[in-house]
């Protein structure tokens, strides 16, 4: 095998204690890494935290509907079992009963007419599934 | 940014190779003088440097979770800086032929602790190696680089650069040939200057 001469040697030796970088180099590449590698930090935090952000406004806009629909439920509930109980303690005659309104829970507010006699003749029926 | 935590380093390589960096912060606290060398030593000039060893501390920060420790810590960064370096050389060539300017001052670090004239003659013998290395081919470059200037064993040569160890034995042989005649060649032209 060749082997390298004792100058060759030398000057590796000495070449080899005068490498590296200069402690500018060095810091300005540290500064230089950190405005890299930082911001894609940041930019990951930024993206987490706005899918956290999105998924908070979702739950809490969920648990809104939720706790609407039970206050609803409550209401209807309530004024429904207040109705009937209202009904069964003051006896009316029965000429009055006979004339009495009935109360109708107000019709749901949707785009399609309340009667099919009112807009396009009724679809036939779906079947209904079963489980 | 500095605790990025190499979650995928296996249990195995945790304890076996207890003294191996397991964050990104303690890699680059450790290496980067290496990686720095490396650099140089592969034929990267002036402003470059910097640019390349901060393109391989980027790749060692997307990658280091996913380093096995199937070799040293070194040799990992040795052949990221290989693929940098090689992929800085063929941009360069693409874009008008550039080629990287002579070394930077910054490239040779000033000792303060010896003398001006031991500090000149370092970086005097820092330009003539980076001089010497750049006539030699890429391949016989790497060997020599790793073999000369490292220590590395062949075995741990032949891992780096994923070759034969009669491949490295090889190109040794022929590197060490190569950079002796470029010396004395560079020593007689210098003769001849001074007489």
């Amino acid at each position: 095998m060749t082997e390298l001469d004792p100058e060759a040697k030398q000057l590796i030796e000495l070449a080899r204690d005068g490498e590296g970088p200069s402690p500018q180099a060095r810091s300005r590449l540290r500064g230089a890494l950190l405005a890299r590698v930082g911001a894609g930090v940041a930019i990951t935090s930024a993206a987490s935290g706005t899918a956290a952000a999105g998924g908070a406004a979702v739950h809490s806009t969920s648990v809104l509907a939720i706790v609407a629909k039970i206050g609803a439920a409550a209401v209807l509930a309530g004024g429904i079992g207040a109705a009937a109980l209202a009904q069964s303690h003051t006896p009316m005659p029965t000429e009055e009963r006979s004339a009495a309104p009935v109360r109708m829970p107000a019709p749901l507010q949707t785009s399609k007419p309340a009667h099919p006699a009112e807009g396009t003749p009724a679809p036939a029926q779906a079947p209904i599934p079963t489980a | 940014m500095w605790s990025v935590r190499a979650s995928a380093l296996s249990s195995r390589l945790r304890a076996e190779i207890p003294a191996e960096p397991a964050t990104f912060q303690q890699v680059y606290d450790t290496h980067v003088d290496y990686v720095w060398r490396t650099v140089c030593r592969l034929g990267i000039r002036g402003a470059a440097v910097q640019d390349v060893t901060q393109e391989v501390f980027l790749v060692v920060h997307r990658k280091l979770a996913e380093f096995e420790g199937r070799a040293s810590v070194k040799t990992w960064l040795f052949r990221i800086a290989r693929r940098v370096v090689r992929g800085h050389r063929r941009t360069m060539r693409r874009k008008d032929g550039h080629t990287d300017a002579a070394a930077d001052v910054d490239e040779v670090p000033a000792d303060v602790e010896s003398g001006p004239d031991v500090s000149a003659a370092k970086a005097e013998a820092v330009r003539l190696l980076y001089q010497i290395l750049d006539t030699l081919d890429e391949d016989k470059r790497e060997v020599f680089v790793l073999a000369e200037l490292e220590q590395w064993p062949a075995p741990q040569i032949a891992q780096a650069l994923e070759v034969n160890v009669n491949t490295v034995y090889s190109r040794l042989r022929l590197a060490r040939e190569g950079f002796n005649l470029a010396l004395a060649r560079h020593r007689a032209r210098d003769h001849w200057r001074t007489t």
